[in-house]
């Protein structure tokens, strides 16, 4: 794999347009996510503008698919048809319905929703300029795709579509992520995401200020969540992400909610642990006369490759050829609806950041370069045939 | 007064979004542009500014030779991020340092940037724009490199003339504008009335055009160069871009208020000499405004003095450096 080796220079080239991409990520970042005044559909906005940019840069396909991901296809040179397809989400954790301001310094990016994703996919929107600057070719079509239902309720809507609706078989999916650099993710533990929200009446809630309170109610489901005794074989563990309860310091809540992730490696575990805690909001509900009702908010089934699989080992080469200290954990996310599909696949993130899922979340520029580099390098493994070994 | 320069040279962005078209005119009529920021303190926002207009009109399409930045002196780090962004960067005080006075303001940057440029096209855009975009610029460029008519192009940010339906509805300026610049153009210029915000901080011309004008020092700047303008050669020579939404610092009224009062000595400047108006008495130079401290009324005094420069072509280093250059046409 000599092509490797010119890596570290691609890392020093793609600075002489780093421009390009700082620009695409702030046009999409500031891009509002909700419906265009053309398209009903969710996140339209950035769906136009993701387009849009790929369109002016003479991609030779773009078009959005029936939910209105929108698409393009670099064509390769020799193409059997066995696309390697780049993905990113658009929506953020950070649902901005106003327009919002990224800032630059010299050595920063910042602002809300940059990290998850706008970095992501502003990088795949810059991908036909730097590849072009670089002379980099392809036999096979790359399709890049902004995704635009990923996070929460939406439960991986748009990724499932986009596989399900693909004519050809896909050679192997990369998921960018803007940060953390250094992440392979190749495989996905099976997850359910879930919230419970608490009510207490409102007539029980005035009559008894000391013992009816959301707050406390849902603290006493966090301890009987943490009885459940879970197996170190398979691994599973549940993670209790957010909590929301109350409005004033001296005012009872009547309602709140805690949000949660059972994981686990095997998908029996997942859905056995999700029973248990269903049987907890029962009795807890039952006993503190209070509605406890259990909520699914999305699921994702187990799948992985090994760590022997050739992709995973083209992308450590890759890493170690550009000095990038490979961590591999698990991924929930776009990786699983690929892998779930048999479609060998990983994530990689772009660069290093801080103040993740915050309004002020910011990246250092500096370690863009190398981070791009990195998703060159893998994208060229696999035109090569890595993942056919 | 007629509206049919409000209708003629009136035109939306979008109308000159094909930037390759721009380019291929550019190159056609053998024009070089020049990209200019004026900044104080710009640190926040100059870097997105450059990063963008750098991505889409240098890197993507050559529409910009140059990008500079003239600085009065900043005291934060705007001139080392515009250096580290690739603009051309200059304090003005370094610029000409030879000339017997140096200023500080936007004007003395915007005066001097001529003699930095290179360009045949300036473009000047403020510094403080959020929510920057290469629009800002090739929206203002469309119509001189489209018409050849047109010298001068100047922005604004509301959508005057028709969204829905065709219906009319009212549009405007800031408040210096409907509150001072409109009821004296109304005044004196009625025609200039057409121009929707004259105090817009963006606009572009054509150095021939540029550099024959004074350019007050101070607020007055872009009262100045419109009413010159129209003196010279007419509003025919003018357009007026709408560029969307423009979100920037806000001012405070009493901001506002020594703004007025920067504008005003421009204007009466500009009437005197025009002998529109006689004043038989000078004008005072300071601005008064009160306050109230510990229970107390204050005065604050504000000097504002009202420099202004001499159209740099009365410069001789600056015929030097662009001698070969040819004077535009009387009015038109």
């Amino acid at each position: 794999m000599d092509f490797l080796s010119r890596l570290p220079e691609y890392e020093a080239m793609i600075k002489v347009i780093r421009e390009i991409v700082l620009t695409d990520i702030m046009l999409l970042g500031q891009t509002p996510c909700g419906s265009s005044k053309n398209d009903p559909r969710p996140n339209s906005r950035r769906a136009e503008v993701f387009l849009n940019r790929l369109s002016e840069a003479q991609v030779n396909e773009c078009s959005t698919d029936s939910m209105g991901n929108p698409y393009a296809v670099i064509k390769g040179n020799a193409s059997k048809n066995h696309p390697i397809m780049l993905v990113a989400h658009m929506d953020t954790t950070i649902n901005t319905e106003a327009e919002s301001h990224y800032s630059v310094s010299d050595e920063y990016l910042m602002g809300p929703g940059l990290l998850d994703n706008s970095l992501g996919a502003g990088v795949i929107m810059s991908l036909p300029h730097i590849l072009k600057m670089l002379n980099v070719t392809f036999n096979e079509d790359i399709v890049l795709v902004g995704l635009t239902e990923s996070l929460r309720e939406s439960n991986l809507k748009s990724i499932r579509q986009v596989l399900s609706g693909w004519k050809s078989p896909i050679q192997a999916g990369i998921c960018v992520e803007g940060g953390e650099r250094g992440r392979l993710n190749y495989f996905s533990r099976g997850m359910i995401r879930a919230e419970i929200h608490c009510e207490i009446p409102k007539e029980l809630g005035w009559r008894d200020t000391q013992g009816l309170n959301a707050m406390l109610t849902i603290n006493e489901v966090i301890n009987s969540i943490l009885e459940i005794r879970l197996p170190l074989r398979p691994h599973t563990r549940i993670v209790l992400g957010k909590v929301q309860s109350g409005f004033k310091h001296g005012e009872i809540p009547l309602a709140g909610v805690l949000g949660f992730e059972i994981h686990s490696d095997s998908d029996k575990m997942v859905n056995e642990t999700y029973e248990k805690v269903d049987a907890i909001c029962g009795n807890i509900g039952h006993r503190n006369s209070a509605y406890i009702l259990l909520k699914r908010i999305s699921n994702v089934k187990a799948a992985k490759l090994t760590y022997h699989h050739p992709l995973v080992k083209a992308a450590t080469k890759v890493m170690e050829v550009l000095d990038i200290q490979p961590v591999y954990e698990s991924s929930e996310s776009e990786l699983s609806a690929f892998l779930n599909q048999s479609i060998p696949a990983i994530t990689l993130g772009i660069v290093n950041g801080e103040n993740y899922h915050q309004e002020n979340a910011k990246m250092h520029i500096e370690s863009m370069y190398k981070g791009i580099a990195q998703l060159i390098g893998v994208m060229l493994c696999i035109d090569r045939g890595v993942c056919h070994e | 007064m007629s509206d049919s320069w409000l209708n003629r040279n009136t035109f939306h962005h979008s109308r000159f979004s094909n930037i390759r078209e721009l380019v291929e005119l550019k190159e056609k009529k053998k024009l070089s542009i020049s990209l200019c920021f004026p900044t104080l303190n710009e640190e926040k926002t100059i870097a997105k500014e450059i990063i963008i207009m750098r991505s889409e009109l240098v890197l993507k399409y050559p529409l910009l030779d140059e990008i500079l930045v003239i600085d009065s002196g900043s005291s934060d780090h705007t001139v080392d991020i515009a250096s580290e962004y690739g603009a051309k960067v200059y304090v003005a005080n370094e610029i000409l340092p030879d000339i017997e006075d140096q200023f500080r303001g936007k004007g003395e940057n915007l005066w001097k940037a001529l003699y930095e440029a290179r360009g045949d096209i300036i473009v000047y855009l403020d510094a403080d724009i959020k929510n920057i975009h290469h629009r800002f610029a090739y929206g203002l460029l469309g119509p001189l490199l489209m018409d050849d008519k047109i010298k001068f192009s100047k922005a604004f940010y509301d959508r005057p003339i028709t969204e829905e339906s065709g219906l009319k509805r009212p549009f405007g300026g800031g408040r210096v504008t409907e509150l001072l610049i409109r009821p004296l153009f109304s005044l004196l210029y009625p025609e200039l009335t057409q121009i929707i915000q004259p105090l817009s901080g963006e606009y572009a011309g054509y150095r021939e055009i540029l550099d024959q004008l004074h350019f007050p020092i101070g607020y007055g700047v872009e009262t100045g160069m419109l009413l010159e303008i129209y003196e010279k050669w007419g509003l025919g020579v003018v357009a007026q871009v709408d560029l969307d939404k423009r979100i920037h610092r806000n001012q405070d009224t009493l901001a506002l208020g020594r703004m007025s009062f920067g504008i005003l000595q421009a204007f009466f400047r500009y009437i005197e000499k025009q002998e529109k108006i006689k004043l038989d008495t000078g004008l005072f130079d300071k601005m008064l405004q009160y306050q109230v401290t510990d229970q107390k009324y204050e005065a604050q005094i504000f000097q504002i003095e009202e420099r202004v420069r001499p159209p740099i072509t009365e410069l001789e280093e600056y015929v030097k450096r662009f001698r070969k250059r040819k004077k535009t046409n009387a009015r038109q």
